[in-house]
């Protein structure tokens, strides 16, 4: 007995030593885990759809709409991956100041993978460039959809801007309630939505045909930019109008630099003053006979359209005060 | 010496927290560079039926060998100490049993039934000498995995406990799955740690191994004064109070506590320890149950999969292996079906024949491939599915080609622009191949009723087109999309393609699976 009780003594030791050990382990086993869980490539889990969550604008996708909820994930495109959702059109939106575009799908719970409306809401940096592409996408055609500051209603879809935001809402059932959820998105762009569209009215040179923002080098000149382009039917024939809206000092700065321009092609150029207004009509041996004029607000012009048949209508649109806001269709 | 059975319980938590955790690191967002396949790569059995199947050891199952080769020595101690579902069957036994003395003995003799986890490892290896690996279907951590993975976290989502997707995920047959592992946890109300003791073919492997371990559980004959406590206490039918049966004994401890006498301890023999028995086998039994496994291998084979015969629905994730060399390695553990970020991966039921039970498929109306991800790859643990880098799958340089998985094709009887006159370009904008596998062509037509429509009919262009699915997904003809991808194309196969499409020059040529 005495053997074996010895050997308890001697066991007692080395399981008192095993246990040690064996509770030593534990930490390093769980420091192992913890560090090879930080060791890992991050491209491995930047896809898109898990970045939509980084996104700030996923705030303004409510988990519930109108009876719908949000399937899914939003998903998120910047410059680089936007082509991935509207390939063969990224760049009308990337030339146009896009900054980013997340989508989110509402439908109902139990029908997962079918949504009802996919919303795609583009921050496009400021309203001017949000306008240029509502306006550029489709023209401004469609009737009003009183959602936003400018929007359209189309047959299966929904176009509006708030602020720097352009949203499209497409439907893929009759009755979806695209106004309804258009109008709670706007609601929750809360203060971003405030900050107004600038006025983006024109003079009613006709019939508005369709209305496009150009971004950089309108009608090749370097340093015309950010312009909004409006074509007008007047009889037969077509007029385009242009304007530029900016500080006083960056209008007399484009006003001179295409007074230089016109300068240096030796293109004849007439200084008109009309009823207090200062004009330039160009004698253009391209582009036929133009004009444009600045104000504090803008340097507005149009082609295709004699000074004399433009004026009434330049005149009211002057008169009238610039910093209205626009109706959809002029 | 009962301090052994503190030690155990606190490697029990820390094992089974472990694997709590490994889950819920396994969302895709919570990723990072966890081992979630960690219990897997440890897992002796996951290594030897996939040696036996593909002649290769894919690293990470080298860890198994950290179980395995302490277990020659130290018994099975992985049972009671680490194994994520024998823990859970200790804890609800032990909440299930409040059983009198007398009947404690009784329901903790050894059985003859006791047996039966040895002949289904029996089967389960000659299945994979054979080329087929079904050791996932029983394999203690590729079950339970699988089982919270596919049933128990949806489910538990759907109460409301929040989720790894936005919505609870769903997985085609989920509630199968989910069953099997409720069965065997309820099996403890009847008999303790009835799984481990009659069934569970990894017990079986490390009970083997345990044959000639050194360490062992022994009884001081002359202190024992059979009490049958120990037998009282006993978690693997060991019978601690006689011979012990160290190939069934899980090391739990508990025998040594419960001695009032001290006649117990874990160790080498003592000159008065009692001697124990020998693995209960019938050799006989056991020739008798591996031809049987030989004669089923090909039964199994004998039907329609698209080992024999490409089938369309069969679509296997990115940088899946051909088809048998992917069920000569898939385990069925689901990890990749839980990391897949759009839960398009789904466990498949016969679709691959009876040896692709519960291995993963595209079923793109729950889901897509995400263009950018590659996480299933990433976490297989056997590399049934290779892990590719994003370059790789998406054919950025310096990778000439995208990975394919099969390829979109348009019914056009339910295609909204070519069937029904009504405009749609959902497929083409939301393809995210550049230039886009989808293009459409302008057509003014007149509808029955006059009206003038202007439509863009779309059309697929095969050598573009990688299969992701996204275009099937997001198609709003709901119940059965207009377009819809089959597996014709994949890379992964050289025989499944289009083959009066040569011309065109998307044929591939030999395959190379990046393994050697
Ligand atoms: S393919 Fe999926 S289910 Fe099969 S072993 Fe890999 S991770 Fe597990
Ligand atoms: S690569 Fe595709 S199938 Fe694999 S996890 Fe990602 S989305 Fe799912
Ligand atoms: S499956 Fe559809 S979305 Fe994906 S690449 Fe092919 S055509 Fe494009």
């Amino acid at each position: 007995m005495a053997g074996i009780r010895g050997a308890t003594r001697q066991e007692s030791v080395g399981v008192g030593r095993a246990r040690v050990g064996l509770l030593a382990l534990l930490p390093l086993i769980a420091w192992g885990v913890y560090w090879e869980g930080q060791r890992y490539d991050p491209g491995l889990l930047d896809f898109k759809n898990a970045a939509a969550r980084l996104s700030p604008l996923v705030a303004l996708f409510p988990e519930r709409a109108e009876g719908l909820a949000r399937l899914g994930e939003t998903r998120r495109f910047d410059r680089e991956s936007l082509h991935e959702y509207v390939n063969g059109h990224a760049e009308f939106f990337i030339s146009a100041g896009f900054k980013e575009l997340v989508v989110g799908e509402y439908g109902l719970p139990q029908e997962a993978s079918r949504p009802k409306v996919v919303v795609d809401l583009y921050d496009m940096g400021k309203p001017l460039f949000a306008f240029g592409v509502l306006t550029g996408e489709g023209g401004d055609g469609g009737p009003e959809a009183g959602v936003g500051e400018m929007g359209f209603a189309e047959s299966r879809g929904l176009r509006f801007i708030s602020g720097p935001y352009y949203v499209k809402m497409t439907a893929f059932d009759e009755g979806a309630p695209l106004k309804a959820m258009g109008q709670a998105l706007v609601k929750a762009m809360g203060q971003a939505g405030v900050a107004k569209a600038q006025g983006f009215r024109f003079p009613e040179f006709g019939k508005p045909l369709a209305t496009r923002f150009i971004k950089e080098n309108y009608r090749g000149l370097d340093f015309f930019d950010q312009v909004v382009e409006r074509s007008f039917q007047r009889g037969d024939q077509t007029i385009q109008a242009f304007q530029v809206m900016g500080s006083e000092a960056r209008n007399l700065e484009l006003e001179s630099k295409l007074l230089a321009f016109l300068k240096g092609e030796e293109i004849p150029v007439e200084r008109l003053e009309k009823e207090g207004l200062v004009l330039f009509q160009v004698q253009d041996p391209y582009e036929g006979e133009w004009f444009f004029l600045r104000t504090q607000e803008q340097v507005i012009g149009a082609f295709g359209i004699p000074l004399d048949a433009a004026w009434t209508p330049l005149k009211e649109f002057v008169n009238r005060g610039q910093t209205q806001h626009d109706e959809p269709r002029s | 010496m009962g301090g052994l059975r503190g030690v155990r319980r606190i490697y029990a938590a820390f094992f089974l927290g472990l694997f709590g955790f490994l889950l819920w690191a396994g969302e895709f967002e919570r990723l990072k560079g966890f081992e979630v396949g960690l219990f897997l790569q440890l897992d002796p059995l996951t290594a030897l039926g996939g040696f036996l199947t593909s002649h290769t050891l894919y690293k990470g199952l080298a860890l198994a060998l950290l179980i395995l080769i302490p277990t020659l020595f130290l018994g099975r101690f992985f049972c009671s100490w680490i194994c994520p579902l024998g823990i859970v069957n200790q804890v609800l036994s032990h909440i299930f049993h409040r059983r009198r003395a007398v009947e404690s003995w009784e329901e903790n003799r050894y059985r003859p039934v006791y047996r039966v986890k040895y002949y289904l490892l029996v089967v389960l290896l000659v299945f994979a000498g054979l080329g087929s690996l079904q050791t996932g279907l029983l394999d203690p951590i590729a079950l339970i995995y699988r089982s919270f993975t596919l049933s128990l976290l949806p489910a538990v989502d759907r109460a409301g406990g929040g989720g790894w997707f936005a919505l609870p995920a769903v997985f085609h047959g989920g509630v199968l799955i989910g069953g099997v592992l409720l069965a065997i946890l309820l099996a403890n109300r009847l008999i303790t740690r009835f799984w481990c003791r009659a069934l569970c073919p990894l017990g079986a492997l490390l009970g083997w191994c345990a044959q000639w371990s050194l360490w062992r559980i022994r009884r001081d004959v002359d202190r024992c004064n059979q009490c049958k406590q120990c037998l009282r206490a006993c978690q693997g039918a060991a019978d601690p109070d006689g011979a012990l049966r160290h190939t069934e004994c899980h090391l739990c401890m508990n025998c040594i506590e419960a001695c009032g006498t001290q006649a117990l301890h874990y160790g080498l023999a003592g000159s008065r320890s009692s001697i124990g028995r020998p693995l209960d086998l019938n050799r006989r039994r056991v020739v008798e149950v591996a031809l049987a496994a030989v004669v089923a291998v090909p039964m199994t084979r004998s039907t329609l999969s698209p080992r024999s015969t490409p089938t369309p629905e069969v679509i296997r994730p990115p940088g899946s292996l051909p088809e048998a060399q992917f069920l000569a390695r898939c385990i069925k553990c689901g990890l990749c079906m839980r990391v897949c970020p759009t839960n398009v991966l789904q466990p498949a039921l016969l679709e691959a024949g009876f040896e692709g039970l519960w291995t993963p498929l595209l079923m793109n109306a729950v889901g897509y491939c995400e263009h950018h991800c590659v996480l299933c790859g990433q976490v297989c643990p056997t590399a049934a599915i290779r892990p590719l880098s994003v370059a790789e799958k998406v054919g950025a340089p310096p990778f000439t080609k995208p990975v394919r998985l099969g390829t979109a094709f348009f019914d056009r009887g339910r295609c909204l622009p070519w069937a029904m006159d009504v405009p749609c370009i959902v497929c083409e904008e939301t393809c995210p191949t550049s230039p886009k596998a989808i293009w459409y062509e302008t057509v003014a037509i007149t509808s029955r009723d006059g009206r003038k429509v202007t439509l863009k009919r779309p059309f697929v262009q095969p050598e573009l087109c990688i299969g992701c699915g996204i275009c099937e997904n997001k198609c709003p003809v709901t119940d059965l999309a207009a377009i819809r991808v089959s597996s014709v194309g994949e890379s992964r196969s050289g025989d499944n393609r289009m083959l009066l499409n040569q011309q065109s020059g998307w044929i591939e040529g030999t395959i190379d699976t990046g393994l050697g």
